[in-house]
């Protein structure tokens, strides 16, 4: 039994202040105070601020396109590690700034043994993965039939052989379309498939997946992602999920206005306000970092793009019955007035939306830089003089084309602590952590109070995972596996032959081999399919 | 009395899954559809198998130890046959001993990554490329042969219809197309023509020119870049040996590099250029070569230079050449189960034939590493 006597505790479930208390922890649980303890062992919290381990929502960390990410990092002597590290190396860096449970954003159920050997190598973290189905085949054939029975079988069927722990979908239907020489779609455009659209598409999957009470919603990028002017079509997505039960990843990039010469400005709080508006949609934000980053994304419509606009070399795999992976190199300065206008406009929604539940701190690694840059967001949330020093050394224009110069709110840490592990735990259907009440898991981290905030979160001065400190002062002391999470959905099973021999027909391998094959996944745990929240 | 195995096949990039051997007993008497690779390796490593009862010892095992503990500069080097799973123990080994990491196919791991730092690719898994394919351009001296099973998965027709780049002065035909001078020879012309009015295609390239000039490899990628900038989408595969693909795969996910990677303690240096496996051998830089898979691509004076020093073999088949230590190994597909990665990087299992089991080389790394650490 232990006990962390007089620190000052954040349960972000109760609100956003903290209390001085003891915490009481029993084997691997936060527990109510014993009425008479035994084996007690105490740690000293006082001047230590005490909070739930950080959850980690949307990353790119594990899987193919990694690898072709590395590729473009290659120079003799360098340390490609910094942007796209190994998987021991994230799992590293990520319980070192105290995050235990990290989910990886994009899965391609063709690959998905090598992304679930990439996620076994996260030692020490809890991990899931989110499976690819925006543009699969089966999917998109039988929606486009209105067999919605069947697409209902068919995401399940593709859950369970991933491996994968929710659904993912990216510009759902832009991967074909792009196969076919054909325009990016937008929300309402046909697809070439009857009257099928990415409306539909989205609504559908949408409801399909509550109704399986999956724990996570669909985790959703939307189109036109990173065009100027796009917000307005963000908003009607927004719209179309009719208030159903989403997660929107990385919404910065689909935050953008338009001015008179095509620039980018910050349509954040045309968003923020739309967003309000559907308590049951939560978003992460994807906020940029100045320095290089790697796009790393199945949007290859918006990719393509991006590497005609910036004619810098890149990496795309066109994959079969599915989308495609792409990997562009790209570069955020600060005196460039469209990486200014991301940036600001990335903060500028963290600061106009005031439910820190709902909206998550990401920066969509390694696309908006890597995820280590999170304490440096933390102390711009969280210091408006902070802030206003930076954007001095930004194109000035920055200042007309964004809101965020004259936004005064600061953060508190209560709120951090909301948008870094209560809020993201919750959508991810993780009951049993990102709070501090008994029964939850004694996954928490321990800052040492102080002026310095980058610094404070840079380095806390421990991490505990299930009741025992795994880092302490930076150094990993304890080498734990950590669990894979996955779900299984019901299904139909007596479809399931009938789904095998429709995707034998496209597949170059024996159907058998598909996905995770005979990869042997029976140590993973699963997090039950009951939610009833729509 | 014949058993049939539907298995998939370790012997080349393509890892088709869906041979069938028939096999009486250890005997192979026919591979269905037939394929000529599998026709002949499949006996050839059922041979290598019984052969490899007899050079199996612990004196050779302890030998290798005793070499190991004995030497500071160790040079390990992955060649054919391996699978991820010995992938991440020679990597785990050559950490813990501090050894330099190379692999044999060089060209696929770092000359590849760096020739597509500078211009991209754009490529596809097979099933895709079929779907979506109209023309192919050979850009290869033997490509059917290197992979007798591609017609396969590509379309006989779309194979037999491929355009051929001319062998000669394949760098100037490249630097032409590229540059799209209008005064190409006619046969260049009709050559460029079919690559225009196709909207999909896909360039078969030959490992050969990869090793020989990375310039070409360099002006193809680029030639590509320039075509794919327009309507057109031209893929490119480039056939390595079996499971190169994952070797390299494997490496960049496990320390970030190809390979020609120097562990050194806690850190990983990365040196493609002074650290490729020619000038190590040639530089005499080595007090020890662990050599791991089935080689290939070792040229006669690569086993010249072998000699000088000690050379412990963790592999399935006899070495070719003189080594010091051969410590035989079961093979993925063969006698144990493997994954690997074909030649677009979707994965395939091996599973075992016989159950005649050899120890695998990750039993022997494990082994080595423990008692053998200097």
């Amino acid at each position: 039994m232990i006990v962390i006597r007089g620190a000052e505790v954040y349960n972000p479930s109760q609100g956003n202040n903290s209390q001085i208390c003891d915490l009481w922890i029993d084997g691997e649980r936060i527990i109510d105070p014993p009425p008479e303890p035994t084996n007690v062992h105490e740690i000293d919290g006082r001047g230590k601020i005490i909070a739930p381990a950080g959850v980690e929502i949307h990353t790119h960390v594990a899987g193919y396109p990694l690898n072709a990410a590395r590729r473009f990092m290659l120079v003799e002597g360098s340390n490609p590690l910094n942007l796209i590290p190994s998987q021991e190396e994230a799992a590293r860096r990520y319980l070192q700034m105290g995050y235990t449970t990290i989910f990886d954003a994009a899965s391609s159920p063709l690959f998905a043994r090598s992304t679930a050997k990439d996620l076994d190598h996260l030692k020490g973290v809890d991990r899931g993965t989110y499976t690819l189905m925006g543009d699969h085949r089966l999917l998109i054939d039988a929606l486009a039939k209105g067999d919605l029975s069947k697409a209902r079988d068919i995401i399940a069927w593709l859950i369970h052989v991933s491996g994968g722990y929710a659904v993912k979908l990216v510009n759902p239907g832009g991967g074909l379309a792009w196969k076919a020489g054909r325009p990016a779609p937008d929300l309402d455009s046909p697809l070439g498939l009857g009257n099928l659209t990415q409306r539909y598409i989205i609504h559908t999957v949408v409801k399909i997946t509550n109704e399986l009470g999956m724990p996570h919603p669909v985790h959703l990028h939307a189109c036109k992602l990173g065009e100027p002017g796009n917000f307005s079509s963000f908003c009607e997505t927004i719209k179309a999920l009719e208030g159903q039960r989403t997660h929107l990843c990385h919404i910065q990039f689909f935050c953008y206005g338009k001015d008179e010469s095509g620039g980018f400005t910050s349509a954040a709080e045309q968003v923020a306000q739309t967003l309000e508006l559907f308590p049951q949609v939560t978003c992460d934000v994807g906020q940029i970092i100045f320095g290089s980053a790697i796009a790393v994304s199945a949007d290859t419509s918006s990719i393509s793009k991006l590497h005609q606009l910036s004619r810098r070399p890149w990496i795309s795999r066109q994959v079969e019955c599915e989308g495609g992976n792409n990997i562009l190199p790209l570069q955020y300065k600060a005196k460039d007035l469209t990486s200014s206008v991301q940036w600001a406009t990335g903060l500028e929604l963290l600061l106009r939306f005031p439910d820190p539940t709902r909206l998550f701190l990401t920066t969509d690694h390694p696309n908006g830089g890597p995820f280590i840059a999170y304490p440096q967001i933390i102390e711009w949330l969280m210091s408006n003089a902070a802030r206003q020093e930076i954007l001095k050394t930004m194109h000035p224009t920055v200042m007309k084309k964004t809101g965020l110069a004259e936004i005064k709110r600061e953060y508190t840490l209560g709120e951090i602590f909301a948008m870094t592990s209560y809020g993201p735990a919750k959508t991810l259907g993780l009951q049993d952590r990102g709070h501090l009440n008994p029964g939850a898991l004694a996954d928490i981290r321990c800052y040492e109070k102080q002026d310095d905030i980058k610094r404070m979160f840079e380095k806390p001065v421990w991490v505990m995972r299930r009741g025992e400190i795994v880092v302490e002062n930076g150094n990993r002391v304890v080498e734990q596996s950590g669990n894979s999470l996955i779900t299984r959905p019901a299904l139909d099973k007596a479809r399931i032959p009938y789904i095998k021999a429709e995707l034998a027909e496209h597949l170059s391998i024996p159907v058998d081999q598909y996905a995770l094959g005979n990869w042997d996944n029976s140590s993973a745990k699963e997090v039950p399919c009951t939610s009833t929240m729509y | 009395m014949t058993d049939l195995k539907t298995i998939s096949c370790p012997f080349c990039s393509l890892h088709c899954s869906d041979l069938h051997l028939h096999l009486d007993g250890d005997r192979l008497t026919q591979v269905t559809p037939t394929c000529s690779l599998a026709q002949k390796m499949y006996p050839f490593a059922l041979d290598a198998l019984a052969a490899s009862r007899e050079f199996s010892s612990s004196y050779k095992l302890n030998q290798a130890i005793t070499w190991s503990r004995g030497s500071a500069r160790k040079l390990v080097i992955l060649c054919g046959n391996l699978y991820q799973e010995a992938i991440e123990n020679a990597v785990k080994f050559a950490r813990k001993q501090n050894a330099i990491l190379v692999c044999e196919e060089d060209f696929s791991g770092s000359i590849l990554s760096l020739v597509m730092k500078q211009t991209g690719l754009l490529s596809a898994t097979l099933g895709e490329m079929k779907q979506v394919v109209q023309q192919i351009v050979c850009c290869t001296k033997s490509f059917p042969d290197s992979l007798p099973r591609i017609a396969n998965f590509l379309g006989y027709q779309l194979l037999n219809q491929a355009v051929y780049l001319p062998v000669e002065h394949t760098l100037e035909i490249l630097q032409k197309l590229r540059l799209k001078q209008e005064l190409l020879p006619e046969r260049l012309f009709e050559i460029n023509q079919k690559i225009q009015t196709s909207e999909c295609g896909l360039v078969l390239f030959d490992k050969d020119w990869l090793e020989e000039d990375p310039q070409i490899t360099t002006e193809l990628l680029l030639w590509l870049n320039e075509l794919n900038a327009g309507k057109h989408w031209y893929g490119l595969i480039i056939p390595p040996a079996a499971n190169s693909l994952g070797i390299v795969e494997r490496l960049l996910d496990l320390t970030g590099y190809p390979g020609n990677i120097r562990f050194q303690s806690d850190s990983v240096h990365y040196h493609p250029r002074t650290g490729c496996l020619r000038r190590l051998l040639h530089n005499s830089q080595v007090d020890i070569c662990y050599i791991l898979g089935t080689p290939q691509f070792l040229s006669e004076e690569d086993y010249r230079q072998l000699e000088k020093f000690p050379t412990i073999v963790l592999g399935p088949t006899f070495p070719k050449w003189k080594s010091s230590i051969w410590l035989p190994t079961a093979q993925a597909g063969i006698d144990c189960t493997g994954t690997a990665l074909r030649l677009d990087g979707v994965p395939v299992t091996f599973e075992p034939i016989t159950d005649n089991h050899r120890q695998t080389i990750e039993d022997l790394l494990q082994v080595i590493n423990r008692e053998g650490n200097a």
